[in-house]
């Protein structure tokens, strides 16, 4: 062995060397760097598992939007069928009220028409039979007495009436 | 100019440099010394040329840490954000180590994390280092006499010099009549050698893997682990696989150590012999065999030390086949 170089206190030293290094290694080296490799491969599987839940809140978030639309729409929908449903019907009533209107008013004008006409007709025969019998007297030159005569203007009165 | 005629200019240059290197330089007879040259005393402590380099080495890491990874220490989130730099560079040499452990022993890389890499990161520089030139080439020249002695003497530099061995082996290579650079009766010692060039840091780090091995062995079979190797009850047969169970556990110190020892110290001596024949040109090919041996050779002693602590952790029976590394 002594040929070969190997030496006792040589290879203790050596064996504290290595032991040395390895212990300061350790401590300068191998801990911190895999340390940091760790957490460097923790922090992107973390990226990675944030990216994913984005990700899938994106997705919810846009299915969410989707059936809020389609909500929105549907009500909308329903709003605006129901305001029709309601305008044909007011429509409806409408009309209703409006030819009732019409049909009272027609109603009362032809009243008014005929209670006219029979006030008019009713003055005229007063006014026809003294201006028949002013004009009978002057032609006849005498003063028709009304009385006595009477019958004879409603005849004549009922006559012009019917010819009206 | 071509691609071609330009290889074949460079090449050209490189072997006219080494042949003017060969004739004008006188180059040392190559002497290699297996075992780590003494530098200097301390207090009765001797300190080898490769115990300084790991010293380098481990400073080296430990400042480069310090560096890099101060903002991570200091929580600064936006250095966690985005790492750049060193931080960067740390990061992935850290992350990549992990990973590959985790596919050795998933159960158990995260646990014995701290000593497999902290193998893998003293061992790779400590080879590497070893192809950086003036590591191994440059030093002075001890006196035999004085090699001892608290204050050696200096005798002689020597610019470019070849390692030269210890008195042993260089007196049985050359008759005990070796010219070198340095003058007789002195020997070369290069100031830096890699750790991993010296057996008593490969054993120590095999015995340390050893250690971590059989500790977890215990720690999670408790004295049934035992049982691996004194299996009696399965019959003869399963007595004697035991027996070379315990054999082999034991050989894994000494394949550890010398695997280790081997490649690099042969890689050492590879490129000595390749610069010896022919300056420059001829090593060039070896050091990117060199670059290569030594990666593999860190990452083989770290994985393997991975492979055994979860086959000790499995029970007798189902475990697998080790794995032979070159």
């Amino acid at each position: 062995m002594d040929k070969l170089g190997v030496d006792l206190p040589l290879l203790l030293s050596q064996i504290v060397n290595f032991s040395l290094l390895a212990i300061l290694l350790n401590m300068f080296l191998y801990k911190p760097i895999l340390n940091a490799l760790q957490a460097r491969s923790e922090r992107i599987r973390e990226s990675l598992d944030n990216a994913e839940k984005v990700k899938q809140q994106l997705a919810r978030v846009d299915a969410d939007y989707d059936a809020k639309l389609q909500e929105a729409r549907r009500e909308g929908q329903t709003i605006i069928s129901q305001a029709q449903e309601r305008a044909r019907a007011q429509e409806a009533e409408l009309l209703v009220v409006a030819r009732n209107n019409a049909a009272k008013i027609e109603e009362e004008a032809r009243n008014k028409a005929e209670q006219d006409r029979q006030q008019m007709l009713r003055g005229l025969q007063g006014q026809l039979a003294s201006l028949v019998t002013e004009t009978a007297s002057n032609v006849l030159g005498r003063e028709l007495q009304t009385k006595g005569h009477d019958e004879l203007i409603n005849k004549s009165i009922d006559q012009l009436g019917r010819l009206n | 100019m071509s691609t071609k005629q330009k290889v074949i200019i460079a090449v050209a240059l490189t072997a006219v440099i080494g042949i003017a290197l060969r004739i004008f330089l006188p180059v040392g007879t190559p002497l290699v010394s297996v075992r780590a040259e003494e530098l200097f005393h301390i207090g009765g402590y001797t300190i080898t040329n490769s115990l300084v380099l790991t010293w380098i080495v481990m400073a080296l890491l430990i400042v480069l840490s310090v560096i890099g990874t101060s903002k991570l220490r200091s929580g600064n989130t936006e250095a966690l954000k985005h790492p750049r730099g060193l931080q960067n560079a740390l990061e992935y040499a850290v992350e990549m180590f992990y990973n590959t452990m985790q596919g050795v022993s998933p159960k158990f890389a995260g646990r014995f994390f701290v000593v497999v890499a902290t193998i893998f990161f003293l061992v790779l520089p400590s080879n590497w280092f070893g192809l950086v030139p003036g590591v191994g080439s440059i030093g002075l020249c001890y006196s035999h006499s004085a090699e001892h002695a608290a204050a050696p003497n200096y005798v002689a530099t020597a610019g470019i010099s070849t390692d030269v061995a210890a008195p042993v082996l260089a007196a049985a290579a050359e008759g005990g009549n070796y010219t070198n650079n340095c003058p007789s009766g002195t020997a070369f010692h290069p100031f830096l050698r890699p750790g991993s060039a010296d057996l008593n840091m490969t054993l120590a780090l095999a015995l340390i893997s050893f250690a971590v091995t059989e500790f977890w062995g215990f720690r999670s079979l408790g004295f049934g682990y035992l049982g691996k190797f004194f299996n009696i009850k399965g019959g003869p047969i399963q007595t004697a696989v035991g027996i070379i169970e315990l054999i082999s556990e034991f050989a894994r110190i000494v394949s550890f150590a010398f695997r280790l020892f081997g490649n690099i110290f042969a890689g050492e001596v590879v490129l000595l012999v390749m610069a010896f024949l022919f300056p420059t040109l001829l090593s060039l090919p070896f050091y990117g065999l060199e670059l290569f041996v030594g990666l593999i050779q860190a990452f083989v002693f770290a994985m393997l030390t991975m492979a055994f602590i979860d086959m000790a952790a499995e029970s007798h029976g189902d475990h697998g086949h080790e794995e032979h590394a070159h």
